[in-house]
Formats: C-alpha cells, structure tokens, sequence
C-alpha cells in the first residue's frame, strides 16, 4: 500500500514536468496582419485550421494600421507580419529586426477618378489634386507612374496626404479631390457603383508588382526555424487555395473584411488585377527599395541580405 | 556687488542641472544600446538631424503652417472666450442660459471633432484651425468666466462710491483685476492650442508638425519624431516665456502679493 | 427740511427660505456740516444702513433724502469708506486718489493738483509714486480717506474705518479725520463707544434686530475730545444700557 501511494505521487510529480519539456514552442505564435484582399492566406489558413494541422499553436491577429504590425513585431508581441513591402523596407532601413520571408500579394494599386470629369490619362491629371497615403506604396507607385507620364510629383500636381482608403474615397466622391491612389476592392467598388473610373493600374508600368509581404521577426527566426518553415509551408498551401477556389476566397475576404460582397471580390481578384501568391524575387524588392530611396523615403539602398531572407521559403519548396 | 552676481550664477547653473542631467542620461544611455536604436537614438544624433531638417527648410516650413493654424484657430478663440467668459460672469442670466450647452460640449476633448471636422470642412487648413477653436475656446470661456466670478466684489463696490457707472466699473476695475487671470488662460490656452494642431494634422494635410510626425512614423524614423516635439517643446517654451515676461511688466503690481515670497530667499529690499 | 434726511428705513434680507429685517422704520435727521457717529452691537444693521445711504444696496421701503431729493442710485457726492482700504493695487497711492476725479474727467493738470493737495493734507506726499502692497495698513487707510476727501462729496459715510487699525495709530488718525472732515457732513459707523464720543457731534445709538434708533446724544465741546470723566461715566452708561438689551 505504502509503496504504491509512492508511486502515485512520484507519476503525478513526474507528469508536472512533462510540460516543461515541451514549453519550447507551445506559447502561442502570434501573426499580425491587417483587414485586406492580400492577407487572405492568413485568413484562409486560420479558418481552415491549417497551422494546427501542422502541429503550431497560431493565433492570427488583425490589426488596422501597418506601422502597429511592425512595431509589434520589433517588442516581439508579434513573431510574423504581414505589411506592404514599402513599409517593410522603410522599417528596415531603419534597423527594424526584421526579414522579408515571403511574397504574400501582387497588383492590385491603382488611380481612381471619377467618370464624370472624363479623365483619360495620366498626363491629364497636371494641376490636379491627388489623395494618396504619405510613404506608403500606393504614394511610391503613385509618383513613379506620374514621372512616367512626364509630371513633377511636387510641381505638376497637388498631392493631399490623408490616413485611411476609405476617407480618400469619400474624399474624391464629394469633390475635394480630383484622383486617388487607392486599392482594390475600392476601385472595383467604385466602377461598380457607376461613378468611378480606374485610370490606371500600376501594374501597367510594373506588371505584377510586389504589393504585400511576409515578415519575420530575427529573434523568432533564429530561434525557432522549424516553426517559421512550418508557418510559410501553411502560406502557401493557403495561397494555392486561394488560387484554385477564387469564389470561396471571395467569401473568406468578405466574412473578414465584414465588407463589401463576394462577386465584387471576386471580380477584383481577377487575376489581371491583383492576386495571391508566394514568391519572392530579391530583384524586385530591391527595385523597390532603389524606387523608395530616389524618392526620398529611405536615405540608401539596404544590402539586399538585409532586406531578405530566401532560406525559409526555398527549405520549404524543396 | 561682488557677491550678488556669483549668487545670480549658481541658480541659473540650478535651472539647468536637471535638464543636462537628463541629456546626458539619454545620451548614456543609447550609445550603450541598452534600448534598440529605433526605440532611442543616441541626443546627438538626434540633434544632428534636426540641424540638417533646419537648414533643409522642412523644419520651419512645418513650423510655420502649424504656427498659422494655430495663429488663426487660437485667436479666433481668444477673440470669442475673453469677451464671452466676461460677459457670461457679469450677466448671471447669460450664463444660466448657456450653462447646459458649455457642460455638454466641455468633455468633448478635441480629438473627438475631428471625423466632423473634415466633414464639414473638407482638406486642408479648415478642420485643424475648427479644431484648435473648439478646443480651446471652451477651456479658456470656462476659465475667464470663473475668473470674473472671483474678482474682489468690495473693489467694484468702491468704485462705484467713487461715481463710476457700471460701465466704467467694468473697464476701470473688473478689467484691470483680470488682467493676469486673462494672461494665465491665455498661456494654457495656447498650449492646449499646440496640443490639438498636432492632433488634427495627423489625418488630413500637407504640411505641419503632426503631420510631419505621422509621416516620421510611417517611415519608422524615430529621431524625427524626437525631433519634432523638441520643436514643439522649443516653439512652446518660447512663447511661454514671452507671455510670462508680458505678465511680468503688465503685472508689477503683484510683486507684494504673492505667496511664494515668503519662502523666497531674502532680497535686497529697494 | 434737514440735509440727510433718513425716513422710515426699513430692508428685509431673504436667506434660505427664511426672511430676516435687518432694519424697521429707522429715521434720521442730520444736519449740513453734523459728525454724527452710529453705534450699537453686532446685528444692528450699521453697515447695511450706510450701504443704503450709499445707494449700493436699495431700501425695501423708505427713502433716504439729499436736501430734500430722493436719491435713486449710488454717487460719488455720498461716498462710502470702507472698513478695508481697498485701494485698487494696480494703481498707485496717487493714481488711487485721482481714480474719482478720472472718471469725473477732470483734465489731467487739475487732476494733479488736487491729488497733490489731498494726500498732502494726509502727510502722505512722498508716497505718491508706491503701490498700495508698499504701504502700511494706516497709510493705505489715509491715502483711501484722500481719494473719497478729493471728491469734495456732500455726505461722508465711513464703516469702521479704524477697526483695522492699532490703538497708537487709532488717535493720529482720529484727530487726522476731525481736521480734514472739518465742515463736512459725515456719517460714521463704529463699535466702539469711546471711539463715538471721542469723535460725534450726536451719537446715535441702534438696537438690534430688526435695527432702530434706540437713543440720541448730543455731545458738546469740540471733537477729537480728551479723556474726562465724564466721558469714561457716559461711556459705561451706555455700555451697561447696551448690555441690559
């Protein structure tokens, strides 16, 4: 009796310790990304359970302001992110912790104007105010397309910098402004509801642009790369999903946008317009970053091995 | 003689102790990286930067269409508290009447107006000058109005004995009495007033010092928003100290009332 | 017709639901020229009876008459001194004393002038230039009796001007006030009986609530009256008639 009472309380003190052991990894990961067409691979992934077929404890957090995202991700509350890719190298240039991993969407960028003014392109904009976010891509893809057309981003045209889409939107619809940079659904919204007129998609002078990307935090990937491999093997089984069933897609981004409705993301899905995807070429991000730094927004050029690290997606390929 | 300006040269060294002390602890304190240099870079490197903003004419450019608006919204709110708080205190009726409205709005802290403020007032200088009003209008009407409350009724009573209508009362004593009540709102208005300019250009402008700060952010150059509320913190020290030497010359006579003499150490007495 | 004429002064105050007379059908008469001091105990309305004959508060029934006229409002030909000097403290002694004869527009050289004649007469001439927070309570007292004397007023209504004042300075300033009151007509409030009798041509005595004329007594010999006997034996009757109730 005596002894087996002993052997009772030492297997219960033996089965404290088994936590323990396994701590390495089960406090949850936490992948901050915002509410838009792009990030659908984290939502796919979340819905479908996917990181916990994997064997991750994943909690994908949505956030609305990029800058959030990447300060998270600097106090390590987040251990991935996913950010335009100008905001990406912005806070690495400035020493931010962080690696492009991943690819998460392309395209989708573009000018709005309103079809009544009969705007037909983009030299046509010359004196006129534009609403676009400050430092972000849409200003970076903004300007390079005007400079394409032979305008002065400064001198040709009224550049009005304001902080959300959606108040751009509202902004170009009551005539404060005369043109928007802007991002899908909301120029295929605006086509729809008969009033807006695409001007133009960016990807007309860079064809599948870079639009969002995968970050991961330094320490995490140092310290856990089995799990980081784990977390880009769930993205991209989500994003060919996502590709193989654009309607069901269109129906996830509704659901979590908690906007707009499934046809309409769908139609903006189409892949001529913006679309989901993994890869990643260190030749465009560099572009990129040669792109922000002429304009202004970055001082130099980061070393490309700074900017991104291809080890985790091509580990994850093989 | 002697003695006095050595006197005169250690409190001043005082006033700057405390300042230095904490520069040097910044300084210290990020060149041995005990914070990441995105979170706090380095005093010097700070300043660096800002020189450079300065010579490049950023700097002051911002400045200057912050100082406009603030120019315009807080004089504007000057123009209507001063007056109004005087004449809300004299006129009990007036004051009653409006008290349920004033009580409503006051909560409202500026940041709160600025979704109607674009509404109403579209892109631009508009909105941040509204806001910067509604801001600090309400403060300083409130703070004039319990000012007037609170001069010294026995003056007023003696200067009508003395053959003053209550017009002249109004100009000859209730006036005078408030001057430095008026310049103290005056002060914490515009401070208020540089509080809520940065506040409203954070969402729709094109130049300014909040705005300059979002942009910083967004492009995560923390030295640059360390740069800009040094600014800020100049430009409202300046006008700070201004306003405290207006109160000074406009106020001698206050020199025998003030408490804190008595803890003063002594002077020398005329 | 006498010069002041105070008839059936009654004032009613409202507090907390509650209504309290303050005075009841007082009567006074003075004379042009008369120092007539009113005493009695706390309560009794003293202040609010010079306030009313100031015209800064109103009667609620009575009339107080100026050479036979209703007065209407407040004036500077019946100005009031009060128990605290109040003098304006952004203005200097001489600033304070020109204040009246400022919104009377006077032009500035006779202005002047006047000013430098009355706080001359107070022995406060080379004060002129210092703010009251510089000047001793007597010396703000003074220079608040020159800014009222400079108005040449036709009645002088004083509130205890020298409770607030120590007993050495207290007869300076009493003789001070007979000399440069000489000729007027004045009204002088005071708790202290000795203070009456030192001062008054009449000394009217009030009794409390509501306040009425209990008693007048007319006083020969001229004032600021030495201490004799039969002053200290008037003062304790009128002490022991005030304590009696």
């Amino acid at each position: 009796m005596k002894t087996m009472r002993c052997f009772l309380v030492l297997a219960w003190a033996l089965s404290l310790t088994l936590p323990l052991g396994c701590t390495r990894g089960t406090s949850p990961l936490l992948i901050g990304v915002r509410t838009a067409n792009d990030h659908v691979p984290f939502y796919i992934a979340d819905r479908q359970g996917l990181y916990r077929e994997h064997g991750l404890d994943v909690t994908v957090r949505l956030v609305a302001s990029n800058t959030e995202i990447i300060e998270a991700l600097q106090r390590g509350d987040f251990q991935v992110g996913a950010v335009p890719v100008t905001t990406a190298i912005a806070a690495i240039a400035q020493g931010s912790p962080l690696h492009i991993v991943a690819m998460t969407g392309r395209g989708g960028d573009g000018l709005l104007v309103r079809k009544e003014d009969g705007l037909t392109d983009l030299a046509s904009l010359r004196g006129k105010k534009i609403a676009t976010i400050r430092a972000s891509i849409l200003d970076v893809l903004l300007r390079q397309a005007l400079q394409g057309a032979g305008l002065d981003p400064e001198r040709d045209v009224e550049l009005v910098y304001m902080g959300k889409l959606g108040d751009m939107i509202a902004a170009l619809q009551t005539g404060q402004v005369d043109a928007t940079s802007n991002t899908e659904p909301f120029l295929t919204d605006a086509e729809r509801q008969g009033w807006g007129h695409i001007l133009t998609y960016y990807t007309a002078s860079w064809p599948d642009h870079p639009c969002c990307v995968v970050v991961a935090q330094d320490r995490f990937a140092r310290r856990n790369p089995k799990a980081l491999r784990s977390i880009l093997s769930v993205h991209c089984q989500a994003v060919d999903w996502a590709n193989a069933h654009v309607n069901e897609t269109a129906q996830i981004i509704v659901d979590y946008l908690q906007a707009y409705t499934p046809d309409l993301v769908a139609d903006s899905l189409n892949t001529s317009r913006m679309r989901v995807d993994y890869h990643l070429e260190p030749g465009e991000i560099e572009r990129m970053a040669q792109l922000m730094a002429e304009q202004g927004m970055i001082e130099q050029v980061p070393a490309i091995e700074r900017l991104v690290d291809l080890a985790p997606l091509r580990d994850v390929q093989k | 003689m002697y003695k006095s300006r050595r006197i005169s040269w250690r409190s001043e060294l005082r006033r700057w102790l405390l300042p230095l002390a904490l520069a040097i602890l910044w300084e210290a304190g990020a060149r041995l990286a005990l914070a990441e240099p995105m979170l706090l870079p380095p005093l010097t490197q700070v300043l660096a930067r800002g020189w450079h903003l300065l010579l490049s004419g950023r700097l002051l450019g911002d400045l200057a269409a912050s100082a406009w608006r603030v120019l315009l919204g807080f004089g504007l709110a000057l123009v209507i508290a001063l007056p109004g708080g005087i004449a809300l205190g004299l006129y009990p009726p007036l004051e009653r009447a409006t008290a349920l409205l004033l009580s409503a709005l006051r909560p409202l802290a500026p940041p709160a107006w600025i979704p109607l403020a674009i509404l109403w007032f579209g892109i631009g200088d508009a909105p941040a000058v509204f806001i910067i009003f509604i801001g600090t209008c309400s403060s300083m009407l409130v703070g004039t109005l319990a000012a007037t409350k609170a001069v010294d009724a026995q003056l007023v009573k003696t200067a009508l004995t003395l053959g003053a209508n209550r017009w002249q009362a109004v100009r000859h004593v209730i006036l005078p009495s408030l001057v430095p009540a008026l310049l103290t709102q005056v002060r914490l208005g515009l401070g208020l007033a540089w509080m809520c300019v940065i506040a409203a250009e954070m969402v729709a402008v094109r130049r300014g010092v909040g705005f300059f700060m979002v942009e910083a952010r967004n492009l995560f150059r923390t030295g640059d928003v360390l740069v800009g509320m040094m600014a800020i913190a100049i430009v409202g020290l300046g006008t700070d100290r201004l306003l405290l030497g207006l109160e000074r010359r406009l106020c001698r006579w206050r020199a025998g009332l003030d408490p804190a003499r008595l803890y003063a150490p002594q002077e020398q007495r005329p | 017709m006498s010069f002041l004429q105070l008839v059936q002064i009654s004032k009613r105050y409202l507090t907390n639901g509650s209504s309290i007379l303050a005075l009841q059908d007082l009567g006074l008469s003075v004379e042009r020229g008369e120092f007539v001091v009113l005493i009695g105990p706390s309560g009794c309305g003293k202040t609010t009876l010079l306030q009313i004959v100031a015209g800064l508060e109103p009667a609620s029934s009575g009339q107080v008459l100026l050479e036979g006229r209703p007065i209407h409002h407040w004036g500077a030909e019946r100005t009031l001194i009060f128990q605290q000097p109040n003098l304006f403290p952004w203005l200097t002694a001489e600033e304070n004393v020109a204040f009246g004869l400022r919104l009377a527009g006077l032009p500035a050289s006779e202005r002047q002038q006047a000013v430098h004649q009355a706080l001359g007469r107070m022995g406060l001439a080379e004060v002129g230039r210092l703010y009251p927070h510089e000047l001793s309570g007597g010396m703000q007292q003074r220079v608040a009796l020159a800014r009222a004397l400079v108005l040449d007023p036709q009645v002088l209504l004083m509130d205890e001007p020298l409770a607030a004042v120590d007993a050495l300075l207290r007869s300076r300033l009493q003789r001070e006030i007979r000399a440069t009151c000489a000729g007027k007509t004045v009204l002088f409030v005071t708790h202290s009986i000795r203070e009456a009798l030192i001062l008054a041509d009449r000394v009217v005595i009030l009794s409390p609530q509501p306040g009425q004329v209990r008693r007048e007594i007319t006083l020969t010999g001229a004032a600021p009256r030495p201490p004799t006997l039969e002053l200290a034996r008037l003062e304790e009757e009128i002490e022991h008639e005030l304590i009696a109730g």
